[in-house]
């Protein structure tokens, strides 16, 4: 990806910020396993990643960003049976609607790091489709009155792989370098998805 | 509280987009035709049920599986050779077709014929570049279907083949054709030169059958009912091969439109060789009959008397007196004659007089009796008449006989050399009996005959009463 002519200062800290809250989340999510971040090998960004991927929108006067979680189902449903019943009704609905809850998730963590920061922002319900359509995202940067930039990475764990992938669109120029993603805040417990 | 419900219901408009969504791509999932969409590199990037099934994988594991890997190397270059024209064709909905089968996934499972459908979709991927959707039905039903209609087409006794309006074979729907033209290699061939080789007697028919078989091209089918039947349903044509027996072939010719208007012809192959073979025997059978007939009618004619021969006695007499018998006549006489002196005529005036002699007397016999009675050339001089009679005449036979005998006597035969013969007969005239037979009746008019000699020859003795 060709982000030499973004400025670091706005698009280094979103990277960190976007990467260490799927990060931080995902290790909550899964039941406080382990989960390691890396980048992808023999893929690019915007390549169909796996079966499905959840998305969130965040917006707010200065950006816009879109965050995806790529999935398949087999291995989260081989996860959520090791970690309860094995007789659990584990229909693949919900499923989806488990990572689209992840999804959230990342999402709600990063617009807590923007209020955090001063620049409170929006954030759409989580939506789920197939990973197909991953052939009609834009992540093309841009550069200009808006910057825009995409990055994508792959969280290890117990649960298998996943992928997450994201495009942020900068409508105003700011600096985003006091921007952090805490652990502390941390959401205890566990939704009762399944 | 406005932004709230604004907000709520578009959450519930994506909530509904999404679910759409996931029903249209639970459609492709279900359908039973084999879909996948392939990037670049024809890797696949989805894929259906029905294809996951038949590869014996998941869908997750098809990402990015190389399509060509369910194809035999020969297959994929062929299939990919598509892949290609798709994606270098510049209309946006390019697509192409091709019958290519699908490598076995399991062991001892043949591969399976699918025609597949090749699509470009409109967007390019910068990740993926130009996706194609390939959608494939599995042909191995139709296959099957196909070879056991094939199978019956064989079967049967008739060949199947269509023809261009040229007349030239582009399809053989049964292998008899093969056997009722003589050869292999049918198609790209002329029907008219096939059917026309060796036989110079069908060659105008067939001429005009394939002219007015080009004529109808294009034309309506109506016109082609138009045509003269003998044009479109030709007759028997031999068809003859150093390799095989003779073989007799009756083609009919049905069109085949394409666009209400006639593109092709169907044409059936009557193997007629049993019913011309059994038409030859009927004739050969039918002159053996007439010459047995001629045969017949020389063995019981003689040619000097022109009366009917002994052999005719015995097919005749028998039931004639079994009819008499039954009461179909009133009597049946039975005339014995003996030319009187015969053998002196022989020797003293030689052979040909004797003809000579015979020959009048036939022509006298039979001018002195109906159509119905039957005069035959016994023996050498000797001649035997049966006169059954149905009218109130009785003893109608000593009337003929003495007829026959004064004709004769009063009749000068010229027997060459400027001699002229008077010659006399003696006769005997028995009546059939109801216990006779074609023996004891003969033997009884011979009897009289031979009293007559005794009395002086030139006499009739008659039986005295009639006993049928």
């Amino acid at each position: 990806m060709d982000t030499d002519t973004l400025s670091p200062a706005s698009t280094s800290p979103l990277r960190s910020l976007l990467r260490d809250a799927s990060l931080i989340q995902a290790s909550q999510y899964f039941d406080g396993n382990a989960v390691t971040l890396s980048e992808p090998q023999d893929l690019r960004l915007g390549q169909v990643l796996k079966r499905y991927m959840a998305m969130v929108i965040l917006n707010s006067a200065d950006l816009r960003i879109v965050i995806k979680v790529h999935f398949d189902l087999e291995p989260i449903r081989a996860y959520r049976q090791s970690r309860h019943s094995p007789e659990s009704d584990l229909a693949d609905k919900k499923l989806i609607d488990f990572m689209k809850e992840l999804s959230n998730q990342i999402g709600g963590r990063v617009c807590r790091a923007f209020d955090t920061h001063g620049t409170p922002a929006g954030m759409s319900v989580p939506l789920c489709t197939r990973g197909i359509y991953e052939i009609y995202a834009d992540y093309a940067p841009k550069t200009g009155a808006v910057e825009k930039f995409g990055d994508f990475w792959r969280l290890d764990g117990a649960f298998g792989s996943i992928y997450c992938s994201c495009y942020v669109e900068l409508l105003a120029k700011r600096d985003y370098s006091g921007l952090t993603c805490s652990n502390d805040d941390a959401q205890e417990g566990e939704l009762d998805f399944l | 509280m406005s932004n709230h419900n604004e907000l709520l219901a578009s959450q519930r408009v994506l909530s509904m987009l999404e679910s759409a969504c996931e029903h249209s791509e639970q459609v492709l999932d279900s359908i039973p035709s084999v879909f996948v969409v392939l990037n670049r590199d024809n890797r696949i990037i989805r894929a259906n049920r029905a294809f996951c099934e038949l590869a014996g994988s998941t869908m997750e594991a098809m990402v990015h599986r190389d399509f060509g890997d369910f194809f035999t190397t020969e297959n994929r270059d062929h299939l990919q050779h598509h892949f290609q024209q798709v994606r270098a064709n510049p209309l946006p909905d390019a697509s192409a077709s091709a019958k290519i089968e699908l490598a076995s996934t399991h062991d001892g499972e043949v591969a399976k014929p699918f025609l597949w459908r090749i699509s470009k979709m409109g967007h390019l991927s910068q990740a993926e570049g130009q996706v194609i959707s390939v959608m494939g039905d599995d042909l191995s039903a139709l296959y099957q279907s196909e070879l056991k209609l094939m199978s019956i087409f064989s079967g049967i006794p008739l060949g199947l083949m269509v023809i261009d309006c040229k007349g030239t074979v582009t399809e053989v729907l049964s292998e008899y054709c093969n056997l009722l033209l003589g050869r292999d290699g049918l198609v790209g061939e002329s029907l008219h030169h096939m059917l026309g080789a060796g036989n110079p007697a069908a060659h105008s028919d067939l001429a005009a059958t394939f002219d007015a078989l080009r004529d109808c091209a294009g034309q309506p089918i109506m016109e082609f009912s138009k045509l003269d039947s003998s044009v479109s349903h030709p007759g028997h044509v031999p068809m003859r091969s150093e390799a095989a027996a003779e073989r007799w072939v009756r083609p009919r010719f049905q069109p085949i439109a394409k666009n209400d208007s006639i593109d092709r012809y169907l044409v059936i192959l009557e193997d007629t060789t049993a019913s011309h073979l059994a038409q030859r025997q009927i004739e050969q059978a039918d002159l053996l009959g007439r010459q047995a007939q001629a045969l017949y009618d020389c063995a019981i004619r003689d040619p000097l008397s022109e009366l009917y021969t002994r052999l005719f006695l015995n097919d005749s007499f028998n039931p004639l007196i079994a009819s008499a018998k039954r009461g179909n006549y009133l009597e049946l006489a039975i005339l014995m004659l003996d030319i009187d002196n015969f053998k002196s005529i022989n020797d003293t005036h030689g052979h040909d007089a004797g003809d000579k002699v015979i020959k009048a007397i036939g022509r006298i016999i039979k001018s002195c009796i109906r159509d119905t009675d039957i005069p035959v050339r016994y023996g050498g001089e000797e001649f035997i008449v049966a006169l059954p009679c149905t009218d109130s005449h009785e003893l109608g036979g000593a009337i003929v006989a003495e007829r026959i005998r004064a004709e004769l006597a009063a009749t000068t035969i010229d027997i060459g050399g400027g001699t002229m013969l008077r010659v006399t007969t003696s006769g005997g005239v028995a009546y059939c009996h109801k216990d006779d037979t074609m023996a004891s009746l003969i033997q009884r008019a011979d009897g009289l005959l031979y009293k007559a000699k005794h009395a002086g020859k030139n006499r009739v003795c008659v039986e005295p009463s009639n006993g049928a």
